[in-house]
């Protein structure tokens, strides 16, 4: 073997071995492989008239419960498909099957994020007839998930207040890439020093953009604000494709 | 751990590309990876050495390049580096960014045995 490169060219002992290294150029992007695919689900979504959203956030702040409250509240004027994403169990499909039957749960094991060839399998087993709307609830974790593309019309980042106002600081990436950010929790609001102001000026710095919503769905204050951003979300897309 | 969902996703490419061009060996990949990116070097490197072991890429070296973070400013229109996704515009305060780069993940270059 050459000692030089390692390559196995038997005659480079005998001195007319060559090298032929080649330096290449590319752009080939990492994850183009699940961005391709992400780019087929939005397609198949776009022709079926499906709005897709896709929620980002820490465990335990209150999507599937959002969830269900939408279920209960719009589940008789739109229809609604389902995407859990866990690491283990069918805790949440479970949940959300008392509402609808159009729920798939994906166990990532131990992965930490859903990618958009997940998304395409679960559609496998999701009745897309007539769909309004596509939830997908992502892994609980504010890290990787606002790295992998879906397929999705939006991503929309849930921050409860018992988890501080500086999260948003502190995990910028899901924050940045989402375009609608939900402050769950808000009853809650007199028990834990959770700054409001302070929390949408530190989102408002990562996404001067960003559209806010506060709610509780225990009070179901705010919860019409919500109910009304995903009509309105349902009318221009309608409109537009 | 995403960098093996990360690291995998670079190991895919680089055997279609073996294959594809009929390359004898890759002796290096070059990776560039955004200053914003959510991409840990060490624990793609890790990832790397653990997942190439007794494969065809056991000794290709991994050489991963930091893209700064460089933006346009859209109130002002200073083009600066930026320290994080929330550090305000170095001259007028605004926090409205053009990213034009710093979030890249991309293979840029191969050195290859043909």
């Amino acid at each position: 073997m050459c000692k030089t490169c390692g390559c196995e060219d038997k005659n480079f002992a005998v001195g007319n071995h060559e090298h032929h290294h080649e330096e290449i150029l590319s752009e080939e992007k990492v994850l183009d492989f699940n961005d391709k695919l992400a780019e087929e689900n939005a397609k198949f979504f776009r022709q079926k008239n499906i709005l897709c959203f896709n929620f980002l956030s820490s465990p335990g702040s209150g999507k599937t419960t959002l969830l269900e409250a939408t279920l209960r509240e719009l589940g008789n004027y739109f229809k609604f498909g389902l995407v859990e994403g866990d690491q283990q169990t069918d805790f949440d499909a479970q949940r959300l099957k008392k509402f609808t039957g159009n729920v798939v749960q994906i166990n990532t094991n131990k992965g930490c994020h859903l990618d958009a060839h997940q998304v395409q399998h679960a559609l496998d087993n999701l009745d897309l007839e007539n769909l309004d709307f596509l939830l997908v609830e992502n892994v609980g974790n504010l890290v990787c998930p606002s790295m992998f593309e879906l397929g999705e019309q939006k991503k929309i980042v849930i921050l409860s207040v018992t988890e501080g106002d500086d999260k948003p600081l502190k995990y910028p990436n899901a924050f940045f890439e989402s375009e609608l950010a939900i402050i769950s929790k808000t009853d809650l609001l007199p028990y834990v020093d959770f700054n409001v102001y302070k929390c949408i000026e530190f989102i408002k710095r990562i996404n001067p953009k960003m559209e806010i919503i506060l709610l509780s769905t225990k009070s179901m204050e705010g919860f019409d604000d919500w109910k009304d951003w995903l009509i309105e979300q349902k009318q221009n897309f309608t409109n537009k494709f | 751990m995403h960098e093996v969902s990360i690291c995998k996703a670079i190991l895919d490419l680089l055997a279609k590309k073996k294959a594809e061009k009929n390359y004898s060996k890759i002796y290096s990949v070059t990776v560039e990876v955004g200053e914003f990116q959510l991409v840990v070097k060490e624990a793609l490197s890790l990832a790397f050495e653990v997942l190439t072991k007794e494969t065809e890429f056991e000794k290709t070296k991994l050489v991963q390049k930091i893209v700064p973070a460089l933006a346009v400013c859209k109130d002002c229109g200073e083009k600066q580096e930026r320290q994080n996704l929330y550090s305000e515009c170095k001259k007028c305060g605004s926090f409205s960014f053009e990213m034009l780069s710093g979030m890249e993940l991309k293979i840029s270059k191969m050195e290859v045995e043909t």
